[in-house]
């Protein structure tokens, strides 16, 4: 073990200290005093112990079988009663539910069954076990709020991001003049415009994630990173086909001019559709 | 033989039974909370590794504990991690076994006297 592992370990207990602290549940040093309820509880086991201890000796040791025969018995009679179950017993039953007498058991003798009804009766009828280690890697804030068929849609059109990414990104500040000889100015304007386009990106996006928004959503410098990734890849193969130039620039035109195409069609065959729906329905 | 657990599932198993036995008391006694914040930063040190988790809310004040505990945390290795939590759960366990068996013992003079 390593002394700088012991060493963050202690931090981390002074810190849960700390918190315990601040919560005003800091551990007592003495326990609760034990309430009426847990007296009259152990009470009644000390009273029933020997009882219960004759019957488990004499299921064990005599006739298991006829037992399970009487179990059988009692169930055929009255099936309701067995599956009525008590839903209570803890994942990892201890030594002490393991020795406790069902009430199915053989002993019918008035006084047991009265303690242990009461006994049954006592336990909450849900105990909600809490399980301290559950923790939910994926979880996230927000729910989707668009339907799956949205989100297969919004995911079939999203493929061209990068490429519309780049129109905006890499030519609106040209034309819209924003650069000059100042670098920092420069930088400065492309933050700004990224930044806004995160905060579009994730407002869109959030709702796309079925379990975790991807890395390069998750903080803007990730953005920024993938966006320059992306541009300088394109800028480096245009760059590379400049002997190609005019080749490039047709099949780049012709590309942005056959996406509109298709999403003018597409808009055009749901315009149909609606309006043969709102025919139907008229 | 060596009786502790060795692996991270059979601590887990020990860690939800104790769990079960505090909530079977109902009040009597409760799972102290300091010691509950460190083995559940200590159980995600050794399950995930360091703490890459964005900040939970602090209306969810217990999360939140949590997470500054797993913070803390970063950089043991996992499976010094892992014995780690197992070490923590043997003396919590110990220290409720020590608090139940008093409970019990104040029980039985209250029934003799």
């Amino acid at each position: 073990m390593q002394a700088a592992s012991l060493e963050k370990l202690e931090t981390a207990r002074a810190l849960a200290n700390e918190f315990a602290n601040s919560m005003n549940l800091k551990e007592k040093e003495e326990p609760k005093p034990p309430s009426q309820a847990a007296v009259s509880e152990i009470q009644q086991q000390t009273e029933t112990e020997p009882e219960k201890a004759a019957t488990k000796l004499d299921t064990a040791q005599n006739e298991p079988n006829q037992q399970t025969a009487e179990n059988l018995e009692q169930f055929l009679q009255n099936p309701a009663r067995f599956g009525n179950l008590k839903t209570t017993d803890p994942v990892f039953p201890t030594d002490e539910t393991n020795n406790q007498v069902q009430p199915q058991d053989a002993d019918t003798s008035a006084k047991t069954a009265i303690i242990e009804n009461e006994e049954v009766s006592n336990k909450p009828e849900n105990t909600r076990i809490n399980l301290g280690a559950r923790y939910d890697a994926d979880e996230r804030n927000s729910t989707p709020k668009i339907t799956a068929f949205e989100v297969a849609h919004w995911r079939n059109r999203l493929w061209l991001n990068p490429f519309l990414a780049l129109s905006a990104l890499l030519w609106f500040p040209f034309m819209t003049g924003l650069f000059s000889e100042l670098l920092p100015l420069n930088l400065a304007a492309l933050g700004v415009i990224s930044f806004i386009e995160y905060r579009l990106t994730r407002k869109t996006c959030r709702a796309l994630h079925t379990v975790k928004a991807p890395l390069w959503q998750r903080s803007w410098i990730a953005y920024i990173i993938r966006r320059g990734l992306v541009i300088s890849l394109m800028l480096a193969v245009f760059i590379l086909a400049i002997p190609f130039e005019s080749w490039l620039v047709a099949a780049y035109l012709a590309s942005v001019a056959v996406y509109w195409i298709a999403q003018l069609y597409m808009l055009r065959k749901r315009r149909r559709k609606q309006q043969q729906q709102l025919a139907q329905f008229a | 033989m060596n009786s502790k657990p060795l692996t991270l599932p059979d601590a887990l198993a020990i860690y939800n039974e104790i769990y079960s036995v505090v909530n079977l008391y109902d009040g009597a006694i409760s799972f102290p909370y300091a010691d509950e914040c460190l083995l559940a930063g200590l159980y995600r040190q050794a399950l995930f590794g360091d703490c890459i988790r964005t900040r939970p809310s602090k209306r969810d004040i217990h999360d939140y504990h949590k997470h500054e505990i797993w913070r803390k945390l970063k950089g043991i290795p996992r499976e010094e991690a892992t014995t780690l939590f197992i070490q923590e759960l043997e003396r919590v366990k110990i220290k409720l076994q020590s608090m139940l068996e008093k409970i019990e013992l104040d029980a039985h003079q209250s029934i003799a006297s």
